[in-house]
């Protein structure tokens, strides 16, 4: 009955539909601070430049969430199709945070983004904050139940056995507030932060570089590089650090794999670069900083890690190679992070971040490399918790809808490739539509009109 | 308990249904309606800015009855696979379409969408059609509970069948009917002077072709599931979905006799909200109904989570509803503000 193909398949098709998924909701929470700290200013300041900004983010985020909301529907619907063991092993806790995330945040969210998004006219500038702040809460919270339902994979806690096997719910409390989920949500929330920080930044530094709507350039320039840099601080310490060291206490497998640590030692060293080689379980042509490892893990220079070799290889992560790397490269773009973002604000402190034309270009380009940086980190999680789907209770080989076929899932997979290519380069072309059109256009079109949401305010003719 | 947590699963759908239903129903008819791409943009503006919160109906079904019936929703979903999957990619094409439409104003780009928008909704009222006459009539259990089902087998009802068969294809067009109808008549309440007219014409002429062929499902049905009009006349909860049936029926005559849509929109919602708490009573304690001889029906009785944990669920399921309930009032207000032609 067990088939390791339909497995294979229906984790790909998972992974690349949750992954793609979650490049919208990253930018939606993020960008929800931001709408609320401008429609905040713009009610206790009155100036215009926030109202402006909050208008014209408000209608990338429009589109940004509904494409957010038609990808995630299939993620909820996969636990049944593909995963019915799984579904039927765990449904009775897991259940619980999808059912909550629907009734507790996803009404309220999706209530109040029209009136955010289309209320311009409407509502005064108090309500704006108010209802904006709203879908901020929203969103925020729907990410906390999914974090939860990912943190009982990790770090199955409260839950009780039934007779026939399956688990359910036994403790509320000690569920919704799995110390997994709240260092999770931390680290997964800041960098939301920094995905819409760069994003900010990024549109900020074309008009810059344009000499385009240079005060709104200005606006997303300094609120975008000084919370991206805040974010992009805190998402390596200390959410990143303290997730690391949660690996290491309840995922030990996990972080020897990550960090390519093929044998136990004292005094170990943390491998900055090199080649994981499993079959001879080692890493050929590492750069590393000695005692490191040690010293991040257990906050001693001398502390013995468990490698690999600690362990038996059925609860190895079942692909050492593609774990390191997505650790690595997680790790990696976060430092450069840091930098970017420090260089900007120091350019801006010495007020000539609007004329540090070259600055502004890499800021500009380093749009995509926040959505690199979750997705790596996200497979980190995932590949971390691997032979598990619960972890140490269930095996993911154990997970699968039981008359399910390999080419059946393949042909679905295909599918989905076939129609987010689509919705992606429509995205793209939009998107780029509305920045092209800049905050000015939509400022002077007034408010589109409602639902099946308006001619694009300033577009070229309207027939 | 369980028959609380099934009663709520019904309650939950038949919001979905009336809600995005008029949703739905709206693209459904998006032609029959409309004979002028700025009549499409009407009829489309008739959607309301909040669309997408009576998606969330359908998301905040699907998590209820995984947290409360795992089993149910473990072997459905894995069972309709292929049907669940057009149903997916429907509602990406036409959120998509929705919220693209009007964002380029060229007249060849809007068509693309007006047609993609009519297509995905009735594609996705056909589904959700054919998957309630596979729920009514039953599905090919193994003796583990689970099933696959084939586009078609023979298109006969017993045994081994398929997704659509003599009796789902027509169950699924009159859901198609069924949701044109309340759709047309959504967009007359919501809009004025010769649109309003058109609309409420379209509705009526949809609302006729539904009441004909109300009696013809209703026969079809008790052939395919003999017992079910008996079991439904049997169980009291059912009553009050029968009254609306015939209460609604009336209102629809009513509003056919005047041509007024302030008649034929609640007395749709009534019907269809009525068919749907019937249909759920007289199914019940039956979840999924097997077709063939070695393999059980799934109960709600043995398909549950423990009594406890369920008791435990509804304090905060109850406080959330409160919340629902006052969304609800907020996007309905503000999309009672009506649509005209400017």
């Amino acid at each position: 009955m067990v088939n390791p193909d339909i497995d294979f398949w229906s984790r790909v098709q998972f992974g690349f539909t949750v992954t793609y998924h979650y490049l919208f909701p990253q930018l939606t929470m993020g960008l929800a601070l931001f709408l609320s700290l401008w429609r905040l200013m713009a009610w206790r300041t009155g100036q215009e430049r926030y109202r402006t900004a909050a208008r014209f983010w408000s209608v990338l985020f429009g589109l940004n969430f509904v494409v957010g909301v038609v990808t995630g529907i299939p993620m909820e619907f996969q636990f049944g199709t593909n995963w019915g063991g799984f579904s039927r092993y765990a449904g009775g806790v897991i259940g619980q945070t999808l059912a909550m995330e629907g009734m507790f945040a996803f009404f309220f969210e999706s209530a109040f983004i029209g009136a955010m998004v289309f209320g311009e006219k409407r509502f005064s500038p108090r309500t704006l904050f108010l209802i904006t702040l709203a879908v901020f809460a929203g969103s925020w919270l729907s990410g906390y139940f999914i974090l939860v339902t990912n943190a009982f994979m990790q770090h199955p806690v409260g839950y009780a056995t039934a007779a026939d096997g399956t688990l359910h719910v036994a403790d509320f409390a000690a569920y919704l507030l799995n110390p997994w989920a709240l260092i999770e949500y931390a680290h997964n929330m800041t960098a939301a932060v920094v995905t819409a920080a760069f994003v900010v930044s990024s549109v900020g530094a074309f008009y810059a570089l344009r000499g385009i709507f240079t005060e709104q350039a200005r606006t997303f320039l300094d609120w975008g590089t000084a919370i991206g840099l805040v974010a992009s601080l805190a998402i390596a310490f200390p959410t990143g650090d303290q997730q690391a060291k949660q690996v290491a206490r309840h995922q030990e497998p996990a972080l020897a794999a990550m960090e390519g640590q093929f044998t136990s030692e004292k005094g170990a060293g943390m491998n900055i670069i090199g080649q994981p080689d499993v079959a001879h379980r080692r890493i050929d042509n590492p750069i590393y900083l000695p005692g490191v490892l040690s010293f991040l893990a257990s906050g001693s220079f001398q502390a013995e890690v468990h490698g690999l070799d600690a362990f038996p290889e059925d609860q190895w992560p079942s692909n050492i190679e593609l774990l390191y790397y997505a650790y690595h490269v997680m790790i990696g773009l976060g430092t450069l992070f840091i930098l970017v973002m420090a260089l900007a604000v120091a350019q801006r402190l010495r007020g000539r971040l609007m004329t540090s034309r070259r600055l502004l270009w890499v800021v500009m380009f380093a749009l995509p490399f926040p959505y690199i940086a979750t997705s790596a980190g996200w497979m980190t999680a995932e590949l971390g918790r691997q032979p598990w789907l619960v972890y140490g209770l269930f095996r993911t080989i154990q997970g699968q809808s039981p008359l399910l076929q390999s080419g059946t899932v393949l042909f679905t997979l295909i599918g989905f490739a076939g129609l987010y290519f689509v919705v992606g380069v429509l995205y793209l072309v939009l998107m780029g539509r509305l920045i092209l059109l800049g905050p000015a256009q939509i400022h002077h079109a007034g408010t589109p009109e409602l639902g099946g949401h308006g001619p694009l305010p300033g577009g070229p003719t309207h027939d | 308990m369980i028959e609380l947590w099934y009663g709520i699963l019904v309650l939950m759908l038949t919001a979905y249904l009336i809600l995005d239903g008029w949703n739905i129903g709206t693209g459904v008819v998006h032609y029959a309606l409309s004979s002028s791409q700025e009549e499409r943009r009407l009829n489309l503006r008739a959607l309301g800015p909040s669309w997408s919160w009576h998606e969330v109906w359908l998301i905040s079904f699907g998590g209820t009855l995984f947290m409360a019936f795992p089993t149910v929703y473990a072997s459905s979903f894995g069972g309709f696979y292929f049907a669940f999957f057009l149903v997916l990619w429907s509602f990406i094409l036409r959120g998509i379409a929705i919220e693209v439409r009007n964002m380029i104003g060229d007249g060849m780009w809007r068509s693309v969408w007006d047609a993609l928008f009519w297509l995905s909704s009735t594609l996705l009222a056909l589904l959700i059609g054919i998957s309630a006459g596979n729920l009514l009539r039953g599905v090919p259990l193994d003796r583990n509970g689970d099933f696959t089902l084939p586009f078609f087998t023979d298109f006969g009802v017993r045994g081994a069948v398929g997704l659509l068969d003599w009796f789902t294809i027509p169950v699924g067009i009159f859901t198609v009917l069924a949701l044109g109808a309340h759709g047309a008549s959504y967009v007359a309440v919501r809009s004025h002077d010769a649109f309003r007219s058109r609309a409420t014409a379209t509705a009526r002429r949809w609302w006729i072709a539904v009441l004909a062929a109300l009696p013809v499902i209703t026969i079809l049905t008790g052939c395919v599931r003999g017992a079910f009009f008996t079991h439904m006349l049997a169980t009291p909860a059912a009553w009050p979905g029968l009254l609306l049936i015939v209460g609604g029926a009336v209102g629809l005559v009513g509003g056919l006799w005047r041509a007024d849509a302030r008649w034929l929109f609640p007395g749709g919602c009534a019907v269809l909200a009525g068919l749907c708490i019937a249909a759920g009573a007289a199914m019940f304690p039956v979840m999924l109904l097997s077709t063939t001889a070695d393999g059980p029906s799934l109960c709600a009785w043995s398909c549950a989570i423990p009594h406890a944990t369920l008791g435990a669920t509804l304090v905060w399921w109850g406080a959330a509803a409160v919340l629902v309930g006052g969304y609800l009032y907020f996007v309905l207000r503000h999309a009672s503000q009506g649509v005209d032609s400017h």
